[in-house]
């Protein structure tokens, strides 16, 4: 049953996120989805033992990496999402939308004028300026981070990826909070960053001995610090 | 805390978060409320009472919140302004420029040489006609024509002289006699040339002119003769028999036909005599209309004028528009039983709308606020056409609203439910930030997110 819940809630979540575009790629979806499950997954199973904590982070670790593999087969197809809505009744009728033949209008009985509805005045997130810029940067952006991950044929800038995975899994269990789930997924706020922060400047760089060593110590780190937070 | 405090904060906590974005960012209200009902549901159920299952605060929100969109669109005054009033000052002043424009005004002395001017006629004495229409040389329409139309009968009498000067020896000695008003002498010379054409007309002439000046109903029905020629001269032109009716009023059972006939087509001072007793002005008035060939046309009147007899009435700033879209905008028009009558490029204008009058009467009665239920069935009744394009798509978007309003709530106590799942412990006040960060993104998601779909579906 809660494991359900979960599927729902993610399903949910995923979605209404999605409905912030007006217009997505199916690519874009996907790696959503797979972000979403590294974010929110793991706190699902906090446990008392080290080891079947441990085993869930892994498998979910190795879910993703297969689902980045398979990333590379989603096909490209863009999808139109609802761009604006007309639903903006107000308790004090100032203002009365109809539709007649071809067009919508708006009559304003205050101002006494007759509008063509749809050269305007339908409400869309997008009128909030900042934030149609936020997401449109967000966008962009996202599709310069999905082309780092899409893998061509399995070679060592693969073992990059799965430890930059491993490291966001880690990461969003270190900062989780046993007490609430709230508490937990709100902390998204500093896992966002991380994951792009970290994936831009650390892990996934061409493959080199060195930086390879470099990462194993770091995700040695984030792992004791797991283990320390699961046994207590 | 206590719960009662929990209650009034959460209210608090919903108005400033609604008045937030709805006053500051200016989002609509459909948006800002539900986006204020999910935050504050998550809000309250999650962070106030973080470790009780029955989340009894967040079930009393949404009641009152319920209660708040219900008490919201039924009962605050509406500002759905239809309410008939005396004229306010700015149709005054128009309502003054149209009457200068369409009300005849002479002084007495004006229209004593008009008179005159049309005795003259009657008496075929253009020359003093027309220096009677120099002496008022006033730029007017109808004196314009009255000009016209006198310079026409100048040169056909002139023309008679000319061909009279050519028949009759002398004739230029006797016409001298006419000239002067001697008209018997004048008779005596002509009588003998009277077997001739011009003798003939000129005799007659002389034998009419002189009864006209002792007869006086005679005068009248010469007069009455000429005018009949100047409303025939002028046929087409409505407005030329408002002004033979303004200065002969007993002339109007006469013309009745044709008054009658014209009041459908064109606008006249007659009409204004109904609006100088306490006219009434109602704005905001909506109709559709079927034409002659059974095109719908979408009619908006910004102010309707009504005079006492409540017949004709008269339109300010309407705008016609077709269902292709097409916009007409007619700055006053008058409406009658099943035209509307409006001064266009090319003088009156008509457009021919079946019971128009008694449409745009019952929509002064009728047009009411469309949330109310009480005229759904009324509205449904006595007006399809604004039933199915204003009342029908508001309450589809109420219905809207409230499907939002549910699902919403059901999003956010299945969130709520989920949330409390597997941790049912109280949350430490250090942690508090967060979550809300968190849930104000939720809310922000899930109520676009149903807004869009719901938009979407229906």
């Amino acid at each position: 049953m809660k494991f359900i819940q979960f599927v729902i809630f993610i399903l949910l979540f995923t979605v209404s996120f999605l409905f912030l575009f007006n217009e997505i790629e199916l690519h874009f979806i996907f790696f959503h989805i797979l972000l979403i499950l590294m974010f929110f997954f793991p706190y699902y199973f906090w446990t008392e033992s080290v080891f079947k904590a441990m085993i869930i982070l892994a498998l979910l670790t190795v879910l993703i990496c297969a689902g980045v593999y398979f990333f590379k087969y989603s096909p490209v197809k863009k999808m139109n999402l609802v761009p604006q809505y007309s639903l903006n009744i107000e308790p004090q009728i100032k203002t009365i939308d109809f539709e007649w033949g071809k067009n919508t209008y708006s009559y304003s009985f205050q101002m006494q004028e007759l509008k063509d509805k749809n050269k305007g005045d339908v409400f869309s997130l997008d009128k909030f300026v900042w934030l149609h810029n936020k997401l449109n940067q967000y966008k962009k952006y996202v599709s310069q981070f999905m082309s780092k991950i899409t893998v061509a044929k399995l070679d060592l800038n693969f073992i990059f990826i799965c430890l930059w995975i491993y490291s966001v899994v880690l990461i969003s269990f270190i900062f989780s909070y046993s007490k609430s789930l709230i508490v937990s997924y709100s902390n998204i706020l500093f896992v966002i960053p991380y994951t792009f922060f970290m994936g831009d400047f650390f892990f996934l760089k061409p493959f080199a001995p060195m930086l390879l060593y470099g990462q194993i110590v770091f995700i040695g780190i984030l792992t004791v610090i797991a283990v320390y937070r699961v046994k207590n | 805390m206590k719960s009662w405090m929990k209650f009034f904060l959460s209210l608090l906590v919903q108005a400033g978060v609604f008045l937030l974005v709805y006053k500051i960012l200016q989002w609509q209200f459909v948006f800002s409320f539900l986006f204020s009902l999910t935050f504050i549901l998550l809000f309250s159920a999650l962070i106030f009472e973080g470790n009780q299952n029955k989340n009894m605060l967040t079930v009393i929100l949404f009641i009152i919140n319920f209660f708040l969109i219900f008490a919201g669109f039924f009962l605050l005054p509406s500002k759905f302004d239809y309410k008939t009033r005396s004229l306010l000052k700015e149709t005054q002043v128009k309502l003054t420029e149209l009457k200068k424009k369409y009300i005849l005004s002479y002084s007495q002395k004006e229209k004593n040489l008009i008179y005159s001017v049309w005795n003259d006629l009657a008496y075929s004495d253009y020359k003093s006609a027309l220096d009677k229409l120099e002496i008022i040389k006033k730029n007017d329409y109808y004196l314009e024509r009255l000009h016209s139309f006198a310079m026409v009968k100048v040169n056909r009498f002139y023309k008679l002289v000319e061909e009279a000067k050519k028949e009759i020896p002398n004739f230029t000695h006797f016409y001298s006699f006419y000239q002067k008003g001697d008209l018997s002498y004048f008779k005596k010379l002509i009588i003998y040339y009277k077997n001739t054409k011009s003798g003939e007309y000129f005799y007659n002439l002389a034998l009419k002119n002189m009864e006209l000046k002792v007869n006086h109903k005679i005068l009248l029905q010469s007069v009455t003769k000429e005018i009949s020629a100047f409303v025939h001269e002028y046929e087409k032109d409505y407005l030329i028999l408002h002004f033979v009716i303004y200065l002969y009023p007993e002339l109007k059972t006469k013309y009745y036909y044709k008054v009658s006939e014209d009041e459908k087509k064109s606008i006249g001072f007659d009409d204004f005599k109904q609006l100088n007793e306490s006219p009434k002005e109602t704005p905001n008035l909506i109709t559709f209309l079927k034409n002659h060939d059974g095109e719908e046309f979408f009619i908006f009147i910004r102010k309707l004028l009504e005079g006492e007899g409540e017949y004709p009435l008269f339109a300010f700033d309407m705008e016609v528009i077709s269902k292709e879209g097409e916009k007409m905008s007619i700055p006053f028009a008058k409406i009658t039983y099943d035209s509307l009558v409006f001064s266009g490029k090319k003088g009156f204008e008509t457009l021919s709308f079946p019971q128009i009058y008694h449409k745009i009467k019952e929509s002064l009665a009728s047009l009411r606020t469309p949330i109310h239920p009480r005229w759904i069935m009324e509205y449904r009744k006595k007006y399809p056409e604004v039933f199915q394009n204003v009342i029908k798509p508001y309450w589809m978007k109420f219905i809207k609203l409230l499907l939002c309003f549910i699902t919403l709530t059901v999003l956010s106590f299945f969130t709520i439910r989920y949330f409390k799942a597997v941790f049912l412990e109280k949350i430490s006040f250090v942690f508090y930030f967060l979550p809300v960060f968190f849930i104000v993104f939720l809310s922000l998601i899930y109520t676009n997110f149903i807004i869009k779909i719901f938009e979407w579906l229906l």
